[in-house]
């Protein structure tokens, strides 16, 4: 059993925001909203604009493949540099090869040479 | 506008004329003192000027019929509820209680609360639940008044008191340091009234002008929109479709794979009362009473200082900042259900069944716990009536059931 007044509240939501109602369909005219606290904007503009975000975010399918693309160009940018660290490692460790090899026969050049 | 209300006014610009900032908090104080036996917490660090406000306050309403006791200096039951009177005993054998000056002043003011050893505080808590007190077998019911608290809950030797005993304060206000003009502007109040702010506070109403707001204030009629705002607020904080109510397990872990994760019952650890209806409807009432109106956002702003002492939040960086955030979503949320039409649909729902009413109204209550308990509701009755089969419905299809409801099997 509802209390009277939880039907005030509800009669009186129900004049303020009519529906149009058909056979087959119920259908209103949408007032313009302004952007929710949790927005999707709010979440690229905290990626890109450093804003600290809100405890809780929603993402949209536009911000969502934004944000896949840019981990998929993230993930590429990690790899290429990934493989650049492993040439100039490998490379590191050919220098220092070389140097210790050539400290190696200069020091046999100067001990070994007879006096 | 009335005499009364100008009274009240009047008391509000008394006490800020001598307590500078922290305007917010004054004007909610002004309004709780607007029903009966109302009770006031104020939460501050040292020397933000906690007792001032107290006092001022306590002046402005009581003048002198006002007693204070103080948390930090041992007070005892004898101070408190009352003591025996000694020479009855010894001449009569009659055990007489005298009763303390505290039960029977009408303005009564408790200073450092967290304080107050616990034996005092359970007496202060029996005098708030039941407006008595007990001593010696002895019973006394205190007449109206209003209870004016402070405490600094960073402060040693705090004890810390039960929940039901802060669930007693209809609101809790936190004052803030003063900012620099602020300052600048303390330093003049302090001059102009020599040093003595509460001893040249007058008392602006009398106890009969105060019963008399009091009554008219009962008797002012919400919106029912408003009405409708003040438990939807409070039943979103306490909804739970895994029954936090009943459960031994607390947020997190209770949310952990939860339909609502996102919503705001995920970030409540411990919800508030029935009280905090009860107080929001007080204050609303007052504010309609004062200002001719109230608005949803009067109401947000209320609810700020109604909920912080007797709710827990799952995380908490800053309590008040939180809250805040919390009441920002709050209304983001009240907003998405009136353009959702849910108020609307369910008021046809409620006449009679209608399919297509039906699918939208299960489409909005998955995404609202405080919706899907009442569509859930008007599924029961339309079940028994044979308009609906139990495996089509909301509850049968999302495993929730309402609480303190049997679960039916789906099959």
């Amino acid at each position: 059993m509802s209390s009277e007044s939880y039907k005030r509240f509800l009669r009186s939501q129900a004049r303020k925001r009519p529906v149009r109602v058909s056979k087959t369909s119920i259908s209103w005219e949408e007032r313009e909203r302004g952007p929710s606290s949790g927005s999707a904007a709010n979440l690229l503009e905290s990626v890109y604009l450093g804003r600290e975000p809100k405890d809780t975010v929603v993402v949209d399918r536009e911000a969502a493949m934004v944000l896949q693309e840019r981990l998929t160009g993230l993930e590429g940018e990690v790899d290429r540099l990934h493989r650049r660290l492993r040439i100039m490692k490998w490379s590191l460790f050919a220098l220092l090869g070389m140097a210790a090899a050539s400290l190696s026969f200069l020091l046999w050049v100067l001990l070994g040479m007879p006096a | 506008m009335g005499s009364l209300q100008r009274k009240l006014n009047d008391l509000e610009h008394e006490v800020k004329s001598r307590f500078v900032g922290n305007e917010e908090a004054v004007h909610t104080i002004v309004l709780n003192q607007l029903h009966r036996r109302s009770a006031t917490l104020i939460r501050a660090s040292r020397g933000i000027g906690k007792s001032t406000l107290m006092l001022l306050t306590l002046k402005g309403l009581w003048g002198d019929d006002m007693v204070v006791i103080s948390g930090a200096s041992e007070v005892k039951r004898g101070e408190v509820v009352g003591r025996l009177h000694i020479p009855s005993l010894e001449r009569e054998g009659v055990e007489r209680v005298l009763w303390a000056a505290f039960t029977r002043a009408r303005g009564k003011g408790l200073d450092e609360v967290n304080r107050l050893n616990p034996y005092t505080t359970a007496n202060v808590h029996h005098l708030m639940q039941f407006g008595e007190v007990w001593a010696y077998g002895q019973k006394t019911v205190v007449e109206d008044y209003t209870l004016l608290a402070n405490e600094n809950p960073g402060d040693p030797t705090t004890f810390i008191h039960p929940p039901p005993f802060y669930d007693r304060f209809d609101v809790c206000v936190f004052l803030n340091s003063l900012t620099l003009s602020e300052k600048f502007r303390l330093q003049e109040v302090l001059e102009k009234y020599e040093g003595d702010l509460v001893g040249s506070m007058p008392q602006v109403l009398s106890p009969e002008e105060l019963e008399e707001a009091r009554k008219d204030v009962t008797e002012v009629e919400l919106d029912p929109d408003l009405v409708g705002n003040v438990n939807l607020l409070v039943r979103d904080l306490q909804a739970c479709v895994r029954g936090k109510e009943e459960s031994e397990v607390r947020p997190p872990a209770l949310c952990d794979g939860c339909h609502f994760i996102r919503d705001v019952c995920a970030m409540v650890r411990e919800a508030p009362s029935e009280r905090a209806t009860v107080v929001l409807n007080h204050l609303a009432k007052a504010a309609t009473w004062l200002h001719g109106k109230c608005t949803p956002d009067d109401l947000y702003r209320m609810a700020l200082w109604v909920l912080p002492h007797r709710m827990g939040l799952v995380r908490v960086r800053s309590l008040i900042g939180d809250l805040y955030g919390l009441l920002e979503r709050e209304r983001a949320k009240m907003e998405d259900r009136s353009a959702r039409r849910q108020w609307t649909i369910l008021e046809g729902l409620s006449k009679e069944f209608d399919p297509t009413f039906y699918r939208l109204a299960k489409e909005a209550a998955v995404e609202d716990a405080v919706f899907a308990e009442e569509l859930m509701r008007l599924e029961e009755g339309w079940v028994q009536e044979e308009r609906l089969r139990r495996e089509e419905t909301l509850s049968a299809q999302m495993n929730w059931k309402l609480a303190g409801t049997w679960r039916f099997g789906s099959k």
